[in-house]
């Protein structure tokens, strides 16, 4: 700031003629105090277009906001050209910008109608990012005059761009987070957390509890880390350490695998359940693809075992394990891997002692991306899960938090949820959100520290 | 090895090296990047327990030759080796090349120890070979960071991450490592590249420490530095030895004046386009 106070008398004594002495740069000269206009103006408007986004009072001042930066734009170009003789282009393409904008959007109706948008939109849903955009230009541009004499100060022009979306997006996660906090919370027990959701012997009376929905969702992400680690691991390790047609095609492959439709696996699954319908439900496959409980006299089968769901969520979040592998065993330095091979170390030795160890970060962000999406795979076991009523192990219906609470609301006929009234199966509903959103938090914690703690241990002092 | 025993094919091809056995030699050798030729043809035999320094102009191939002995230069895609290079007479480019590393070790330009203890780092070659038994471990650990001349500094904190140390100090645990799987050769490419004076004094009084022990090929861009360590010394340019010989024979006395220029003030003024009457494609070899 200081550069500017000492800036500012210099360039006050030098206005005389009204163009510049020649000899001396606008940078020496410094900024003139009637950029603070524009810059107050455009930082109100972005407070004013961000409060829009969740109030809709603000819509009466929005024009009148949008013609303002325009003035203020228009009377700092004519003071910079009578100061410094320079012609501020790109103030007046904002200011005439500003100018159109405020004239549109000033006689705007309300409501829009029609527009072949089959319903009514708010005339704010279109003044307000336009105030948004021309606010955040306006401030960008002042700032950077202001900071005409120093040079790293202009970067702190480019602050907004930062700072509007960061808090658009802050916004918006505390409003969602926040609802479902309140929500759940408002219907959470204790007793909740030991208890299975289900018929109460027999009857039916409906206990209330999520025990199996967590015990399955850990079951749930067990077995399909389990099942997708090593082939993810192995296929990474394959691109990165034999680089060739096979791992080529493998690595397209694995990318295919990513873009095929998440409702594809289910539906796939869905497919083998149906096949397995002529099976007797005591046989091994039958409990393998279907799984069953024994109601005392016989075995019966259900929609979706474990084992199924989870080798179909593995087939989803294998290729993200596979190609974070190999990004970290293509980030350890070449002298390291050459370092081994000199000391006569062989590939497979070097892989084990020095690779892995070095890729294992990554490997664990991977597993930890795999785990959030397996967590969150609903469309996968949608058509296969049940209420977990009947037990968890590996042969059982599956179920998890991420089934319960689509399910509370949505779930199948035969779902024992639908027992419950509608207005508390909503908030059993933001209950069980309540519960996902904390194991989940709670597990990428634990995964973090995790990774910090395998990045010092196996990358020492070096950093990638 | 004893340098009187009955010359092998090896000595006997080099008649003039008689009384010094030549643990490694290359004939011939001939080296291309992607179609690009390195080396035309390189001659160059390594004395016994020696210690042969190879210097040259950057981009001569004296690094592509060092990378040649132990054939890391096959990492690189798209390399090329031709002709001849033998270790106690068995051919290097035809054996397991993990095998030829066993024999062969190698130190580079700059420290690339592994994000490990001081102790495993020295070990680690000695574990990827798996022929030693754990009994010797310490004696190794110990010996070979005696004859890296670093044993008094790191003695109290061998099982600190080694990464945490100079790069000096790094620099002599990669030569503790290299000699803890007890090559027959090492290889070391500009290893003081990267180093302070101090460092260098200090690197440069292990090189000595092993000389007869072990046989030593360095790459140098420090003309006094391959005098002072050196027993040996070959010039090269563009891909051709110019000459080689006994060091302080070639600092006095050397055969071709490009040497002499090299050696003076480091400057080659040999034009291999238009200047044909200097022959680089045989090996000078310094009487």
């Amino acid at each position: 700031m200081t550069a500017i106070e000492q800036g500012a008398p210099v360039a006050r004594g030098s206005v005389t003629g009204g163009h510049a002495p020649a000899g001396l740069t606008e940078a020496r000269r410094g900024p003139a105090r009637i950029e603070i206009l524009p810059l107050a103006a455009g930082v109100l408007a972005l407070v004013v277009a961000l409060v829009t986004v969740v109030v809709n009072g603000t819509d009466i001042v929005i024009s009148p906001l949008t013609l303002l930066l325009a003035a203020t734009l228009g009377i700092t170009v004519v003071v910079r050209r009578a100061r410094t003789g320079v012609l501020d282009r790109p103030a007046i393409v904002l200011a005439a910008l500003a100018l159109v904008a405020g004239l549109v959007v000033l006689p705007l109706p309300t409501w829009l109608y029609g527009m072949d948008v089959n319903g009514i939109v708010h005339r704010t849903v279109v003044s307000g990012p336009i105030l948004l955009l021309l606010g955040t230009a306006t401030a960008i541009l002042a700032v950077r005059r202001l900071f005409v004499a120093s040079p790293s100060g202009q970067d702190l022009a480019l602050a907004p761009l930062f700072v509007v979306p960061i808090t658009l997006g802050v916004i918006g996660f505390v409003v969602i987070l926040g609802k479902i906090a309140v929500d759940g919370a408002s219907t959470f027990r204790l007793d909740m957390l030991t208890t299975a959701w289900g018929h109460v012997d027999g009857t039916d009376k409906i206990a209330i509890g999520y025990l199996n929905n967590i015990l399955g969702t850990f079951l749930l992400l067990g077995l399909t880390l389990g099942f997708a680690f090593l082939p993810g691991v192995g296929a990474g390790v394959f691109m990165s350490e034999y680089p060739g047609r096979v791992a080529r095609v493998i690595g397209f492959c694995t990318t295919m695998l990513r873009a095929i439709a998440i409702f594809i696996f289910g539906a796939t699954a869905v497919g083998l359940v149906r096949l397995a319908n002529g099976l007797d439900s005591d046989t091994f496959l039958s409990l393998l693809i279907r799984g069953g409980w024994d109601d005392g006299t016989r075995i019966q089968a259900q929609k979706g075992s474990f084992v199924l769901a989870a080798i179909f969520l593995a087939l989803l979040v294998m290729p993200v394990i596979a190609r974070l592998t190999e990004e970290g065993l293509r980030s350890a330095p070449r002298e390291m891997r050459e370092g081994s091979v000199a000391l006569g170390a062989t590939d497979g030795y070097g892989l084990r002692r020095i690779l892995l160890p070095w890729a294992a970060p990554n490997i664990l962000t991977g597993v930890i991306l795999a785990g959030a999406e397996a967590a969150g795979g609903l469309a996968v076991i949608w058509f296969l899960a049940g209420t977990g009523e009947h037990g968890v192990n590996l042969f059982t219906n599956v179920t998890d938090l991420d089934f319960a609470v689509f399910a509370a609301k949505y779930g199948p006929r035969d779902y024992a949820l639908n027992a419950v009234p509608e207005y508390q199966m909503l908030q059993y509903q933001a209950t069980a959100a309540l519960l996902l959103m904390v194991l989940t938090i709670g597990l990428t914690v634990i995964a973090m520290l995790l990774q910090r703690h395998f990045s010092r241990r196996y990358r020492g002092s070096i950093t990638a | 090895m004893n340098p009187t025993m009955t010359p092998g094919p090896v000595a006997a091809a080099n008649h003039k090296e008689s009384l010094v056995n030549n643990v490694m030699e290359t004939r011939g050798l001939r080296v291309a990047y992607s179609g690009r030729d390195v080396l035309h043809g390189v001659d160059l035999p390594f004395g016994t327990g020696l210690v042969t320094a190879m210097v040259g102009p950057s981009g001569c191939g004296k690094t592509t030759l060092l990378r040649t002995l132990n054939r890391l230069s096959e990492l690189t895609p798209g390399c090329k080796v031709g002709g001849q290079v033998t270790i106690d007479g068995e051919d290097c480019l035809h054996m397991d090349p993990v095998l030829l590393r066993r024999r062969v070790g190698m130190v580079f330009q700059r420290p690339n120890l592994f994000p490990m203890s001081i102790r495993e780092n020295v070990l680690y070659g000695v574990k990827a070979q798996g022929t030693t038994p754990k009994e010797r471990y310490e004696e190794l650990l110990e010996g070979s960071l005696r004859k890296a001349v670093i044993w008094e500094e790191v003695k109290d904190r061998l099982d600190e991450c080694a990464l945490a140390l100079s790069g000096g100090q790094q620099q002599r645990i990669c030569i503790a490592r290299t000699l803890a799987v007890e090559p027959e050769v090492i290889l070391m490419d500009e290893p003081a590249g990267s180093l302070d004076p101090r460092s260098t004094g200090k690197l440069e009084e292990s090189i000595l420490a092993m000389r007869g022990d072990v046989t030593v090929v360095i790459v140098t861009h420090d003309v006094p530095q391959a005098r002072r360590v050196s027993d040996r010394l070959a010039f090269m340019y563009h891909g051709h030895i110019v000459e080689v010989g006994d060091t302080r024979q070639l600092f006095e006395n050397p055969a071709q004046d490009a040497t002499r220029e090299y050696l003076a003030g480091g400057l080659v003024t040999i034009n291999t386009e238009t200047d044909d009457s200097i022959d680089l494609s045989g090996v000078a070899v310094a009487e």
